[in-house]
């Protein structure tokens, strides 16, 4: 069974942002980068299911954007935790996309591979936009089932068995592979590289594929191609200063519901 | 341990990503390459090495355990790398305006320059980030070959008889009540022909290593100090260059410490406060203090109107000279804050904590040459660190902190008289650990300060947990604790009614401890995710007074995961 797994490398959740000058943009000079969680649920299911299976193997793939800091190192976080290839796309023409342009090349990479399974995170931390990876399956004209909390692969045939949390209970939906997945959290416990995993990891060579390797034309990826055009970032308002209310636990929290009421009008 | 874990052997191990292990690592690497031309040259009939070289360090990164003033001393890092400049060095920004200013409560005296030995100015100094200073080691390190592992911990020193023969790294993917998860990771053992720790003041294994050997026998036991810093990010006016060093207010006149102001780029102010762990006042909190220093006028002018980025505290070894313990053994050494390398009135580590890396490093160099890592082969380290600039500063100021025992005035001028001079005694003596110094609140020489919650206003002056916000830390909160008490029943009983209050509650700088109920059926609470990794608990814990014996109620061991995520700290 061929998987492959779409990877993007995001600030860490717990970092503090500020916008640039222009306000169209974060500052990312200091931030520490992580594999994006959802996307370490959809490399451990691969993971999982290449164990299961007990053959198969695993490709991450990962494109190189402004918005990221250092992919190859996010790849070699998932090569050391057990993928068996990983594949960087990196070419100048790709700067300045949006999250179609960024389908549509990853698109025209997966053209060129052969798999059963395609996992991505069902977003990335970093923008929120949960896009991507339901592009790429519409590109490729094959069926996706979007943020899924348990996943079956039936091989012998040649479907895939996927549950997903909707409101007040559990929709379970088949599909035929090749299909796209994007997962969410509960799916798995993603599992912590070894120390010989990352060792292995540093000797492995990481495959660079460029415009050319992908065939795709320059005008259409990239800032050229790009429908969408971000027009402003704003940080959340501050945070207004907090209040104590002193006094004994009755009477405290007798004023705290008159302010509930009365002042934050929430109840 | 039943289980069979991975082993992985390599030939030298650093526990810890501090400048200290960091510029040992690089030193080493450095060696072998010129050593491995001469032999490839056919200059020398020694065959070539080719040792593995691992780094582990429990962090998320080399920079994320990362605090620090700093003002840089690059008098290491010439010798170390002297093109270091054209090489991506990050700081480029020099001490341009220093002074040391007296303050009172609300005022200020700004003492005059030749109170400052000429040594100790810091026209040559850098500022800059600590954080900024490791990760671009690291890249350099991580270049020549070395195996760098992050977020990973060293637990458990292995020994083969009495030789060091490696670490064991923490168990990771376990629960609350040390049960595997799903993705449970069993600890590596990993195996090396020399250790060296460098984890910093008061490394868990470090002082596992001094305690089992008894290496600081004949010789002081450390004090420590705890420093806690806020990175402010004002609108305008920044004062890049700005070197300022404080005494007196905020603290009391038994507390002996000082504040500092150093302006960076971007707007930004890195202010903090650093207060000897031998303070007697139970209620002693330096959170607290460095935010009624940011209060006082003098800081104000800097940062009013300023927004805390950034918080993170960690403690600084301040025993000095004499509290240094021997630094080796057989199969191992020690580096930087874990050897107790620091300058007191000079507030510096960091470059002597490289030296000493480089030290260790052309010691090791030498014990892979004749494949010798015995205690008597690497014990030439101490030789080598004895007759540098590092034990040799440390010397001329040994007597520093001991001349405050006489309180602030007296001390500033006979400190500053030993500094100049090297005078004083030549000796060991006269300290008891910082945990034997607290008093019951009544007899304690307060600060006469009482914590204000009302002065808090959301931007520049900030309550404890908004500062533990921004220091990024972060354990899982299903993970084990790292943090025990080891008797929780004396804490009520024992600790509380001697103390008049928990001072736990008080001396951590994350709101760890909390004190939970009423009367008899009170309760300190260990809210461990908050923990930033600063050892003032296992230092400071006044329990061991109470039995005469010291055995620490607080057990503090460094966790398999998680710790903060320090930024531009
Ligand atoms: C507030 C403050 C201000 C200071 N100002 C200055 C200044 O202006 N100039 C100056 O020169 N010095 C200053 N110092 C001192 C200086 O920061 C230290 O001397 C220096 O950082 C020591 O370097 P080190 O490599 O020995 O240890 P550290 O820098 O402490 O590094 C130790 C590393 O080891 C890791 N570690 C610890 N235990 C383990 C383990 N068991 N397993 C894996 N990893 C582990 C830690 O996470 C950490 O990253 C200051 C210190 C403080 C606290
Ligand atoms: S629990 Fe101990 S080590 Fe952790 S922040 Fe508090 S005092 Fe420091």
């Amino acid at each position: 069974m061929k998987l492959i797994v779409c990877i993007k490398q995001v600030p860490a959740t717990e970092s503090k942002l500020a916008m640039t000058r222009d306000g169209t943009d974060i500052e990312r000079a200091g931030l520490t980068f992580v594999v994006n969680p959802y996307d370490e649920f959809a490399v451990e299911e691969a993971l999982q299911i290449r164990e299961r299976l007990g053959s198969g193997d695993v490709t991450v793939l990962s494109l190189r954007s402004h918005a990221v800091q250092n992919p190859e190192q996010a790849l070699r976080t998932c090569l050391a935790m057990g993928a068996d290839r990983a594949i960087l796309l990196s070419d100048p023409a790709f700067d300045g996309g949006d999250n179609y342009t960024t389908a549509l090349v990853l698109a025209a990479a997966l053209r060129r591979l052969s798999f059963d399974l395609l996992l991505f995170g069902k977003q990335a931390v970093d923008d929120d936009d949960g896009a991507v990876g339901i592009q790429v399956a519409e590109l490729l004209g094959i069926p996706h089932v979007a943020v899924v909390n348990k996943l079956e692969v039936d091989r012998q045939n040649k479907t895939v068995v996927a549950h997903r949390q909707i409101e007040g209970g559990i929709e379970v939906v088949e599909a035929p592979l090749p299909a796209l997945i994007t997962c969410q959290k509960g799916l798995n416990e993603p599992r912590y590289p070894s120390l010989p995993g990352i060792m292995n990891a540093k000797q492995r060579l990481l495959e660079v594929w460029n415009r050319e390797t992908i065939e795709i034309a320059s005008e259409a990826v990239g800032s050229g191609g790009a429908e969408l055009k971000l027009v402003r970032l704003e940080p959340p308002p501050p945070r207004p200063i907090g209040r104590i209310i002193p006094d004994d636990a009755a009477a405290a929290v007798q004023e705290l519901v008159r302010l509930l009421h009365e002042e934050a009008k929430v109840i | 341990m039943g289980e069979d874990r991975q082993i992985l052997a390599v030939d030298i191990l650093f526990v810890g990503g501090g400048p200290a292990n960091l510029s040992a690592a690089l030193r080493l690497t450095q060696l072998i390459a010129s050593h491995n031309e001469q032999v490839s040259a056919g200059n020398t009939s020694s065959p070539p090495l080719e040792p593995r070289i691992a780094l582990i360090e429990k962090g998320h990164d080399v920079g994320a355990h990362a605090i620090s003033g700093a003002i840089f001393d690059p008098i290491a890092l010439e010798e170390l790398l002297p093109d270091y400049r054209d090489r991506g060095f990050p700081f480029s920004l020099h001490v341009t305006q220093q002074s040391l200013q007296y303050l009172t409560t609300d005022g200020n005296v700004r003492l005059p320059n030749v109170l400052i030995p000429p040594s100790y100015r810091q026209d040559r100094c850098y500022i800059g980030s600590l954080q900024k200073l490791n990760l671009w080691l690291a890249e350099l390190v991580e270049a020549a070959g070395l195996y760098l592992f992050h977020e990973t911990c060293g637990v458990k020193i292995l020994y083969d008889g009495a030789r060091v023969r490696g670490v064991l790294t923490g168990d990771k993917g376990l629960d609350g009540d040390g049960g595997r998860k799903a993705n449970y990771q069993p600890g590596t053992n990993i195996h090396a022909k020399i250790t060296v720790f460098g984890e910093g003041p008061y490394g868990t294994l470090a002082e596992d290593l001094i305690h089992q050997f008894k290496l600081r026998e004949s010789r002081n036991p450390q004090s420590y100090a705890l420093g806690v810093k806020e990175v402010i990010r004002v609108k305008s006016g920044g004062s890049p260059g700005l070197a300022v060093h404080t005494i007196g207010y905020p603290l009391g006149p038994r507390v002996f410490g000082g504040g500092f102001c150093y302006g960076l780029d971007d707007n930004l102010f890195a202010v903090g406060i650093v207060c000897a762990l031998d303070w007697d006042d139970p209620q002693m909190d330096a959170q607290v203090q460095l935010q009624r220093l940011k209060k006082h006028p003098f800081i104000q002018r800097f940062i009013k109107g300023g927004e805390v980025i950034a918080y993170g505290a960690k403690t600084l070894p301040e025993g000095g000279y004499f509290a240094v313990p021997r630094p080796y053994v057989d199969g191992a050494l020690l580096v930087g804050d874990s050897a107790g390398l620091l300058n007191v009135p000079y507030l510096k580590g960091i470059h002597y904590a490289m030296k000493s890396g480089i030290l260790a490093a052309e010691t090791m160099f030498d014990a892979l040459l004749r494949n010798d890592c015995s205690a008597s082969e690497l014990s030439s380290y101490e030789a080598r660190l004895a007759s540098s600039y590092v034990m040799q500063d440390l010397y001329q100021v040994r007597n520093f902190r001991r001349a405050f025992a006489y309180g602030r005035l007296p001390g500033l001028l006979l400190g500053g008289l030993t500094m100049w001079t090297g005078l004083g005694p030549a000796k060991p003596g006269g300290v008891r650990e910082d945990f034997r110094h607290l008093r019951p609140l009544e007899q304690a020489v307060r600060g006469r300060w009482v914590e204000d919650p009302a002065q808090y206003d959301a931007g520049v002056l900030v309550d404890k947990l908004t500062d533990v916000y921004h220091s990024g830390t972060q354990h899982r909160e299903d993970q084990p604790s790292h943090i025990r008490i080891l008797d929780p029943a004396r804490c009520v009983t024992d600790c509380i009614p001697r103390f008049g209050d928990a001072p736990c509650t008080h001396f951590c700088p994350a709101k760890v401890y909390e004190l939970v109920g009423e009367g008899a059926t009170s309760r300190i609470q260990i809210n461990f995710a908050n923990c930033v990794h600063c050892k003032t608990c296992v230092i400071k814990d006044p329990v061991d007074v109470i039995s005469g014996d010291h055995i620490q109620n607080i057990a503090w061991r460094a966790p398999a995961e998680g710790g903060p995520r320090y930024q531009g700290l």
